[in-house]
């Protein structure tokens, strides 16, 4: 199930996100992310938002497929860049072998914990063979929602890493990242590139 | 004024194999630690030096701004590459003094660039000596290693 108020956070600040995401240039990820993908490759940008990085798929020649839970950040997203999103939440992804790519940057961290074996079997069984899958999580343990409403589920890099090779993927690349200032405050990333086997 | 350090190391389990790097960032003032921001990441089939490469490229390309900072690293590739050889592979259209391609020149060229936007002290400290920040990035690099570890 879609998170309601998750979705509502977005809905109504999707403005605002669009201007904090709106980035010059490709960023290292993305850009070796697309590195790793056939030219003009189908990918599938999963929980798009304003679609920033499904335009900078487009611009160097790949064949995204934006699509978003939040009715208001797809309209956007349509309406800036005229890129086709779609909205879809992630149970919406029921194609096969048809990704060349899947680009799931800090989406289905506002999944259940539960749900993620689920949606990540899915995103795999979208994905061609040899397909590639970017995802990018927050670290810790646990759930909880941020100041905003926005439900957010932590994993642990060995967590992720274990989720993604018991759908079969080898994982290819990881980075890390974790900052902690006076307060004591904590905020991490992982982000992960794992591949799915060629036969299997 | 906050002094700015950064502690890079990378790690190979075989070479070429699997391989990490990690990065400690320290905001310093004075005695005092204000901020410490840890990197680390890690690939199926790498080098050790471009595991240490790697870890410097990525600790200055997370500065949001063109900043005055120490990078220590235990790596002497890294360190003579960057003060002194980096120069001539550049003038030699990337090839050594031998005429051969420059090995890892995809790094080298980035760390070149991502180095052009900082004020850099490069400081090389021998590793597993007892280098307290370095032992802590040595640390990173073996979790950036964790998941690829056969």
């Amino acid at each position: 199930m879609a998170d309601s108020k998750t979705l509502a956070v977005y809905d109504e600040k999707a403005a605002d996100y669009a201007a904090l995401v709106q980035t010059t240039g490709l960023s290292r990820s993305l850009q070796d992310f697309l590195a790793a993908i056939p030219a003009g490759g189908r990918i599938l940008d999963l929980g798009c938002g304003p679609a920033t990085a499904s335009v900078q798929m487009r611009a160097a020649g790949f064949d995204p497929d934006p699509v978003d839970a939040s009715p208001q950040m797809v309209l956007l997203a349509n309406a800036r860049y005229a890129i086709g999103a779609r909205l879809g939440t992630f149970d919406d992804i029921s194609g096969l072998s048809i990704y060349d790519g899947v680009w799931a940057n800090f989406s289905l961290l506002h999944a259940r914990r539960a749900d993620l074996p689920r949606h990540l079997g899915a995103l795999v069984a979208a994905l061609k063979p040899a397909g590639v899958l970017h995802i990018g999580m927050k670290t810790g343990t646990g759930e909880a929602r941020d100041g905003l409403g926005r439900f957010y589920t932590y994993v642990t890099p060995a967590e992720l890493t274990a989720l993604l090779t018991d759908q079969g993927l080898k994982v290819l690349w990881t980075e890390e990242g974790r900052e902690v200032g006076l307060a004591g405050t904590e905020d991490g990333f992982v982000l992960m590139r794992a591949e799915k086997p060629q036969h299997g | 004024m906050a002094e700015l350090f950064a502690y890079t190391d990378g790690a190979c389990s075989g070479n070429p194999g699997p391989g990490g790097w990690g990065a400690l960032l320290v905001a310093r003032e004075g005695e005092t630690v204000l901020k410490t921001r840890e990197l680390s990441g890690g690939a199926a089939e790498t080098t050790n030096n471009r595991m240490e490469l790697l870890a410097a490229i990525n600790a200055l390309e997370s500065l949001s701004k063109p900043s005055v900072i120490t990078v220590v690293t235990d790596s002497a590739y890294v360190k003579g590459g960057i003060t002194e050889w980096l120069f001539g592979w550049k003038r030699n259209g990337w090839r050594t003094s031998t005429r051969k391609p420059v090995k890892n020149e995809d790094l080298w060229r980035r760390l070149d660039e991502a180095a052009a936007r900082h004020q850099i002290r490069w400081e090389w400290v021998k590793g597993h000596a007892g280098h307290l920040e370095n032992e802590k990035a040595d640390e990173l690099a073996r979790q950036g290693m964790a998941p690829f570890k056969r």
